[in-house]
């Protein structure tokens, strides 16, 4: 009996050439809803996903799909949906025949395939394609083509590696949104591979964020946005404002620019995550206000960017466009109200 | 359309099974059938074989491997089950090596009476001999005229330097040729002299081939090549007249013959050892030496019948009469010193 | 699962009952049988000639490589990225000399370039000369050319399967970035094409190696190979245990190269498959592949041409009478093959050849491939029979084979699993260029889509592999059809074929008999070419621009 569970992966582990790559890894995808695995080259996201689509062979663990134990299944047993990073669309077939391989072995008659593959089509936005040759289309027209092939033999889980890897700023932007749209139409657990945090954020129901083999940290995009936890999380989501502080054992924390109160934390150094939230520029030194030297402004359209050195480092703030700031070589003075204590990384592997 | 590629497979799987089963059932009742193996220049005309095959309810099967050497080496080796009855085509460069190996059944043809008594020295009753030829040098006689070169008479005419680049052998470590004639060299010019005629050729410009069928075809002016003068047979001449198209009178070639500077090769057949046969092979090398099948080899192997009672074709006796005597050396002379004689050979030729 | 292990374990169960088994029979034969002792081994290590053979062997073999690799380039570019009318018959017409007997070859280059030759008679006319300037008998050069004659055909049709694979696009880039042709060639395009031309020198430079019929037959005794050394110390100077070192020798230093080769080819970058537009070419690539092709035809036709000429030549002037004898039983001999039976009995042979081998040779290439670490030594484990010598091998038959459940030494099954043994390496190492380069991701993605096994294979790899499945059958074809070494020994009368017809022309002297070499030989090429030119039209479904 199968219980609507969706995907169950338990302590996977994987190694080869005498490295682990995959270090007892567990999570679990319910139907519904999409994981963000999120992690830097070479952090064993990409063969999680392998190991989850019975390509490679589980050194330890198990992976269960509701409720059934998928050891034994062979990879084209499993009716796992895959989208490749180069795509993988087959060189030698036209549009229609990429996408109706995977209905090859269903009983549909010839006209059935042929109208689903052009639902299918219509869905990616790629009405018409069916006689077209794979090398003819552009990067976002293959990208669908893969999608629509995915999804062809209606697969219970949906995995991407990487999808928008290739593709240029806005095609992304766009595609994530169609592609958000058709995974909360199809309604299966997604698994999401990515190392780029926006894609993460804007497809993701929830996140884990994979260094050396391992999750470690895992949650909502947003609650793990507010709270990255490690500085190597804060520092993959896209913080850079990390410095180091001391603590005193009242819960202040002070840095050579400015310092902190009512923070938790142990006496001695700490790592300091300042935010951007609700930063703004200040007339002179303060309590939470840090003090630099301008480095380098960047005009952004809505925003502008300012570097600045400080005692502490190299600092960088996002403001609106309107906001004054100082010129480059002249001192600022930024009250930021938003910091963070980041956890001590477990230590070893 | 998958099911296109199903024959390959299939293909593949039966060429496990199919061997094993189609050896079976292969034994026929019937007539019986004499398996004979022969190298593969052997010839005979096929009427004379259906004859000897009615006459006595048997079939003949003829199995070629090869030059002679190839074809003894593959005898000695499958000894204990051998694929044949009778063999035909151990020389007798190679009968010291037949003998040493034991591979052949003794057997005495009472046609025999027939055969002059110095054909049959080595053969010791042992095997039979059934056709001999000389090993000699045949020149172009259109191309010697052509050039002005006088038509040598010796071998030591060989070494005159008129003749330097014009005459090729074939290697005496890889042809049948090549090794007769080196061995009539030692008895020719003596075991101590020999190296030295060998020296003045190679000085002279001697071209050196692999065997037969390269020098007569590649080497030899009468095919193309530069070298008027090739180690061949004396029945090559009457052979070339009688096959040429369209016909000619004479033959555009012609033997140098000087008295024991030739060699004489001898071939025989013999009844292997182990055969199940026994009645129908003896009966097969008695048909050998018959008048007919003797009378018969020249046309077919351009070869010289051991039968004194057999007629030799017109062109044999007129282009290639062979009525000098050849180099005299005994079989068991030739097993015990081929080796050295070919090494010597090589150092002083090749080396 | 266990339905794939056990076809993959096909070719090393058909190498061991008829390579390995018959192999160890012949060589301890040869070590240990009657009559033999170590001490026979003597001369390999005493004799400074066997050292020099070796030597020689090893130089004119590679030079003989490189030759064939600088003219095979070129027309493996044409091949690859030009289409013409008549392509296939430029494709037959080259791979044609592989097939021919190296009587028929010696008997052609000498109609060419010797003394009374094409060549010579011209020089000497246009020349006014006395003598013919052209002297190549007999010298090394002769043997180089032979064997470049040999093998460009083949050479240049592996290149071109693996170039005809690159992507294009990749040059295109490199043309923007500003590279000219020649830089493109070299930077761009020759590093990807690195698989093919390995695998192509590989052979080549093996073929040379263990070449028997041209060496002994052109070169003459200063020029011997360790395969006409095997050959002698076999069949002529009876010192079996030297032979059996030797042929050890000679398989171990097949298995050496072919791994080598291998090892480097494993490391080379994927190419991707893609299937290319049809580009249009500009004027000065249309010359140069012009110029390229009528080179090429011209180094297969003159030779070829000179000795299509003689067998029209008789003593009198232009006949067709060599022909017509061929079908005549003149002097009524017992063992007579009319041209009809003999071909029959070749393409019989080379058709069975056929099918066993592409199956046999491309589970191998899929079985190495298996082997992550190793795959290069287990795919030259599986190619070891290009090395081995013929007579060794067939001698090993005759001795093993004999009894009962492999009792075959009369079956002409023999025959066929010879020729497959020595012709399925060829679809393996031809198969084993693309399935290298093959991007895994399209099999995987085939499986995501629930492909089984089979189903991959035939419509994923299949389309991608079979350019060099074609090539690799096409070579064990003619393989078959030029097989000599192994079936002198083997066969029986009744199932001659065309080169053993051929050599029985040739041994005997008489101008009708060269005559009627030289038509049988024209026979055999035709015969090849028609059967080249029938495979090379094997398409398969699906693949659209072609």
């Amino acid at each position: 009996m199968t219980l609507p569970t969706g995907l169950e992966v338990k302590s996977v582990e994987f190694a080869a050439a005498g490295r682990e790559i995959v270090a007892g890894v567990s999570l679990t995808v319910p139907p519904g809803e999409t994981l963000a695995v999120l992690g830097p080259s070479g952090c064993g996201k990409t063969t999680l996903l392998r190991l989850i689509a019975g390509l490679e062979p589980l050194a330890a663990g198990s992976v269960h799909f509701n409720g059934a134990d998928m050891a034994g299944v062979p990879a084209h047993r499993r009716n796992f949906g895959m989208v490749f990073q180069d795509f993988a669309l087959f060189p030698h077939m036209s549009v229609e025949r990429n996408v109706a391989f995977g209905l090859g072995r269903s009983k549909l008659s010839r006209a059935a395939v042929r109208e689903r593959v052009s639902e299918l089509l219509k869905m990616a936005g790629l009405a018409g394609f069916e006689a077209r040759t794979t090398e003819a289309l552009s990067g976002g027209e293959r990208q669908r083509v893969a999608l629509a092939r995915a999804l062809a033999p209606e697969p219970r889980l949906l995995m991407f590696d990487e999808p928008l890897g290739s593709l240029d700023r806005g095609l992304r932007e766009r595609l994530l949104v169609e592609l958000r749209a058709i995974l909360e139409r199809v309604a299966i657990p997604a698994i999401y591979v990515t190392h780029d945090q926006f894609e993460a954020f804007a497809i993701a129901d929830r996140m884990a964020i994979m260094r050396d083999g391992r999750i470690v940290r895992a949650g909502q995009p947003r609650e793990v946005y507010e709270r990255p936890g490690t500085e190597f999380v804060a520092r993959f989501l896209g913080f850079s404002n990390i410095i180091d502080a001391t603590f005193d054992g009242r819960g202040v924390a002070t840095t050579a620019g400015g310092c902190w109160g009512g923070l938790a934390g142990e006496p001695g150094p700490a790592r300091l995550l300042l935010r951007g939230e609700g930063a703004t520029v200040a007339q002179g030194m303060g309590e939470q206000v840090v003090a630099g030297i301008v480095s380098g402004k960047l005009f952004q359209g809505a925003r502008q960017r300012i570097e600045l050195e400080t005692p502490v480092g190299a600092l960088e703030f996002e403001f609106d466009s309107t906001q004054l700031l100082p010129p480059a070589g002249a001192e600022i003075f930024i009250h930021v109200p938003a910091v963070q204590v980041l956890e001590r990384e477990p230590l070893g592997g | 359309m998958w099911k296109r590629f199903l024959p390959f497979v299939g293909a593949a799987c039966t060429l496990l099974l199919v061997p094993a089963l189609s050896a079976c059932g292969s034994s026929s009742n019937g007539p019986e059938t004499l398996t004979v193996i022969t190298h593969s220049s052997f010839s005979i005309t096929g009427s004379l074989l259906k004859q000897f095959e009615t006459q006595n309810n048997a079939t003949v099967k003829l199995v070629p491997k090869g030059d002679a050497g190839a074809m003894l080496t593959s005898l000695i080796l499958t000894k204990n089950n051998p694929e044949g009855d009778v063999s035909f085509g151990v020389d007798n460069v190679l009968l010291g090596r037949a003998k040493a190996a034991g591979i052949f059944e003794p057997y005495s043809s009472p046609l025999l009476s027939e055969v002059p008594a110095d054909l049959q020295a080595d053969a010791n009753g042992l095997v039979t001999p059934i056709d001999y030829g000389y090993v000699n040098f045949n020149y172009d006689i259109a191309a010697l005229q052509k050039e002005g070169l006088p038509v040598p008479q010796t071998l030591e005419d060989l070494t005159k330097p008129i003749y330097k680049g014009k005459v090729v052998v074939e290697n005496p470590a890889s042809s049948s040729p090549g090794v007769d004639f080196l061995v009539a060299t030692v008895a020719y010019f003596g075991k101590d002299k020999y190296l030295n005629w060998w020296a003045q050729m190679r000085a002279n410009g001697l071209v050196v081939v692999d065997g037969w069928e390269a020098a007569y075809n590649t080497n030899f002016t009468l095919h193309g090549g530069a070298q008027p003068i090739v180690l061949s047979y004396a029945s090559s001449p009457p052979y070339e007249q009688m096959t040429a198209k369209p016909p000619r009178a004479d033959a555009p070639t012609g033997n140098i013959l000087p008295p024991k500077g030739a060699f004489r090769e001898i071939e025989y057949a013999g009844i292997l050892k182990g055969t199940k046969h026994l009645a129908l092979a003896k009966k097969f090398i008695d048909f050998l030496l018959s008048k007919q099948v003797q009378e018969d080899v020249p046309g077919q192997m351009a070869v010289y019948p051991v039968n004194k009672t057999a007629a030799v074709p017109p062109a044999f006796a007129k282009f290639g009469k062979i009525d000098v005597p050849a180099a005299n050396v005994s079989s068991a002379e030739i097993a015990a010193n081929e080796q050295q004689w070919i090494d010597a050979w090589t150092k002083t030729v090749l080396q | 699962m266990a339905v794939t292990g056990l076809l993959l374990a096909v070719p090393a169960i058909f190498l061991c009952l008829f390579f390995i088994y018959p192999l160890q029979g012949i060589l301890r034969e040869s070590f240990f049988g009657q009559g033999a002792s170590l001490s026979d081994l003597s001369p390999l290590v005493t004799d400074p000639y066997f050292a020099q053979r070796a030597w020689f062997t090893l130089w004119e073999a590679a030079a003989s490589t490189v030759l064939t690799l600088l003219i095979s380039l070129p027309c493996a570019y044409v091949f690859a990225r030009h289409e013409f009318p008549g392509k296939s018959i430029v494709l037959a017409i080259v791979t044609v000399p592989f097939v021919m007997p190296t009587i028929v070859v010696a008997v052609a280059f000498t109609a060419l370039t010797g003394p009374q030759g094409v060549a010579n008679s011209a020089l000497q006319w246009l020349f006014r000369l006395n003598a013919p300037p052209i002297a190549l008998v007999n010298t090394v050069w002769i043997i180089l050319a032979a064997h470049v004659f040999y093998n460009f055909g083949m050479a240049a049709r592996i290149i071109a399967a693996g170039w005809a694979g690159l992507d294009e696009r990749i040059d295109d880039a490199a043309k923007m970035l500003g590279a000219g042709r020649v830089e493109r060639f070299f930077r761009v395009t020759l590093p990807r094409l690195r698989p093919a031309i390995l695998a192509a020198s590989s052979l080549v430079f093996l073929f040379c190696f263990t070449s028997f019929g041209v060496v002994l037959v052109l070169g003459g005794p200063q020029f011997n190979t360790i395969e006409t050394e095997i050959y002698r110390e076999t069949a002529f100077l009876f010192r079996l245990p030297l032979a059996a070192a030797l042929a050890l020798l000679q398989l171990l230093f097949t298995f050496l190269v072919m791994g080598v080769y291998t090892h480097f080819q494993a490391r080379a970058a994927s190419t991707g498959n893609v299937v290319q537009r049809r580009r249009e070419h500009t004027r000065g690539e249309t010359v140069f592949a012009t110029v390229v092709m009528m080179a090429a035809l011209s180094v297969v036709l003159v030779p070829v041409g000179a000795l299509v000429e003689r067998s029209f030549h008789g003593a009198a002037g232009y006949t067709f009478a060599f022909y017509q004898a061929l079908g005549e039983n003149v002097s009524g001999r017992a063992i007579f093959t009319t041209p009809r039976a003999a071909i029959g009995h070749s393409l019989g042979f080379a058709l069975l050849t056929l099918a066993c081998s592409v199956p046999i040779g491309t589970l191998g290439a899929y079985g190495a491939l298996r082997f992550k670490h190793h795959g290069a030594w287990v795919e030259a484990l599986l190619l070891m029979p290009l090395g081995v010598s013929a007579i060794t091998l067939a001698l090993g038959f005759i001795i093993t084979l004999d009894r009962p459940p492999l009792d075959i030494r009369g079956s002409w099954w023999l025959l066929v699993i010879a020729h497959t043994l020595i012709a399925y390496p060829f679809v393996t190492r031809a198969v084993g260029v693309p399935l290298r380069t093959m991007d895994r991701h399209l099999r995987e993605a085939a499986r995501m889509l629930g492909a089984g096994p089979l189903r991959v294979f035939l419509t994923i790899d299949l389309p991608l592999i079979w350019r060099s499945l074609v090539v690799g059958g096409v070579f064990a074809f003619a393989t078959s059809m030029g097989e000599f070494g192994a079936t002198l020994l083997i066969a029986r009368p009744e199932w001659t074929t065309l080169p053993i017809a051929i050599y029985r022309y040739f041994g005997r002297p008489g101008s009708l008999n060269y005559g009627e070499g030289l038509a049988m030989s024209v026979v055999l090429m035709g015969v090849t070419a028609a059967g080249f030119l029938v495979i090379d039209r094997v398409r398969v479904r699906g693949l659209g621009v072609f």
